[in-house]
């Protein structure tokens, strides 16, 4: 079977989208990729301010972009998701 | 900016068993006088009594230093109105007063000193001890057991160049134990030189610790009478620039460039729009580091040729608050605010240039107080690294 290719989650870390949010998401993050082995399958990074402050916080998974998810759970729920759709 | 600093810090081990010293350190800058006073002085005896007589002793030294009176005639008075011990008919307390008087940008940096029955300061330029000449006033009290001499010297320090004063607790230790007669003069001068040596821009406090810390495990770990070290380092000052906030129009990006490109020192870039356009300007990659951040401090960024690029206002807060309530940097969590908080301790000038361009976001009510008002945050930082770490600060807007 071929390798997968990793699915790429970004979070905006600029001040206005951690303030929001962001802050709480990554240890969210963090600790479902810990808890699940997931480190093969998800490459977790942030980015800096990309203007979309009014709409944050802001996140990228995969190739789709999230705004103003506040519930961290609501991450995990859409990183989820995300893996399946990957392994279908 | 001057180009001369003048480092001046003190360490301390009281004597094993004492909550109190009986060596009394103080140090005053008076910037508009362009003057430094730094007095040791060590009461008879340890403890609550010697603390009070040295105290006394310290802030008479210390008064007459900043008034017109020469430092030999202060002297005399301070020893006319020091008391005599009825049993041992020797003084109270003895003193050392380095006053320092420099020029307008701090050339000719010339230091007055006057010595009472304390050990001889020491003088290095570079790891090399340097002699000099003192003059010797005698003076004959009223119930003295003998006349007393009042050692008195003036000379100019060069950069490079430190005066190194300690209490009798350093020079004995070891007495009896580990070496027959103490640490002696010869013994601590030998010291100094090599610490110098091996590490030849040691700071002021680092080496005023490492001195008396080997003088008290000369007395076993358990000091055998307070222990007391000053040291004076004239030194190139370690400069420090802080870059935070974009400036308020684009044709200002490249002045600020230019502004990093050229200094001579640290640099720190605060904000990360801020910091996109420095990688912008400089065509350097900017890396967002995901290994060290906190609740309330967002994760640090990489980029060449910058020391440190953090995340602007949320950072910039906590180092407020952390500088504000004095906490050691060791004891902090291990994110961007650590590493700002000991890059600022470890200058002695530091430069902000604050790009005024206002985030529209941060408008938002809903969003923490943390993000405030960037000339506030800078203004409260100012204020703690002036009023509380004694730094020079100074700031320009763009």
């Amino acid at each position: 079977m071929a390798e997968k290719e990793k699915l790429a989650v970004e979070l905006c870390m600029g001040s206005s989208c951690f303030a929001r949010g962001n802050s709480t998401a990554l240890g969210y993050v963090e600790s479902y990729i810990e808890e699940n082995g997931l480190a093969d399958r998800i490459e977790l990074g942030g980015h800096l301010c990309i203007g979309e402050c009014n709409n944050g916080p802001h996140i990228r998974i995969g190739d789709k972009e999230y705004s103003g998810i506040t519930d961290p759970d609501c991450v995990i729920d859409i990183i989820k998701k995300a893996l399946e759709e990957q392994d279908a | 900016m001057n180009n001369i600093f003048i480092d001046v810090d003190y360490a301390q081990i009281f004597k094993h068993g004492q909550k109190i010293g009986g060596d009394v350190f103080l140090l005053s800058r008076n910037p508009e006088n362009n003057q430094i006073v730094s007095t040791l002085s060590d009461g008879l005896g340890s403890g609550v009594k010697a603390n009070v007589l040295a105290s006394l002793t310290a802030h008479m030294a210390h008064r007459l230093s900043f008034s017109p009176i020469d430092l030999s005639h202060s002297a005399k008075i301070i020893m006319d109105t020091l008391p005599v011990c009825k049993e041992r008919k020797i003084s109270y307390s003895t003193f050392t007063i380095a006053d320092i008087r420099y020029g307008e940008n701090m050339e000719h940096i010339a230091v007055n000193l006057v010595e009472y029955d304390n050990p001889l300061s020491l003088r290095f330029s570079g790891p090399d001890p340097v002699s000099w000449e003192r003059s010797r006033t005698e003076l004959q009290r009223e119930g003295a057991f003998k006349k007393e001499i009042i050692a008195h010297s003036a000379f100019n320090l060069q950069v490079g160049e430190r005066l190194v004063m300690f209490s009798d607790g350093v020079t004995q230790s070891g007495l009896g134990k580990s070496l027959p007669l103490g640490w002696r003069l010869d013994g601590v001068r030998k010291f100094i030189s090599e610490e110098i040596r091996k590490q030849p821009d040691i700071s002021a406090r680092d080496l005023s610790r490492a001195i008396v810390q080997k003088a008290c495990s000369l007395d076993g770990l358990s000091a055998k009478d307070d222990i007391t070290c000053v040291v004076i380092y004239i030194r190139r000052p370690r400069r420090l620039l802080i870059v935070t906030g974009p400036p308020f129009t684009k044709e200002a990006d490249e002045i600020l460039g230019e502004k990093i490109r050229t200094f001579d020192g640290k640099k720190i870039v605060s904000g990360g729009t801020t910091a996109q356009i420095v990688s912008r300007l400089f065509g350097k990659k900017l890396t967002l580091d995901l290994s060290s951040w906190s609740k309330d401090v967002p994760p640090a960024s990489k980029m060449e040729g910058i020391d440190l690029v953090t995340e602007g206002m949320l950072t910039l807060s906590k180092v407020a608050l952390i500088l504000e309530k004095k906490q050691n940097p060791a004891e902090l969590p291990n994110d961007p605010a650590k590493k700002f908080v000991e890059m600022l301790l470890n200058s002695d000038q530091v430069h902000f240039i604050v790009g005024t361009k206002i985030n529209e976001a941060h408008q938002d009510p809903n969003i923490p107080v943390e993000i405030g008002i960037r000339r506030t945050i800078i203004g409260r930082l100012r204020k703690a690294l002036e009023e509380i770490y004694l730094k020079e600060t100074s700031q320009e807007y763009l």
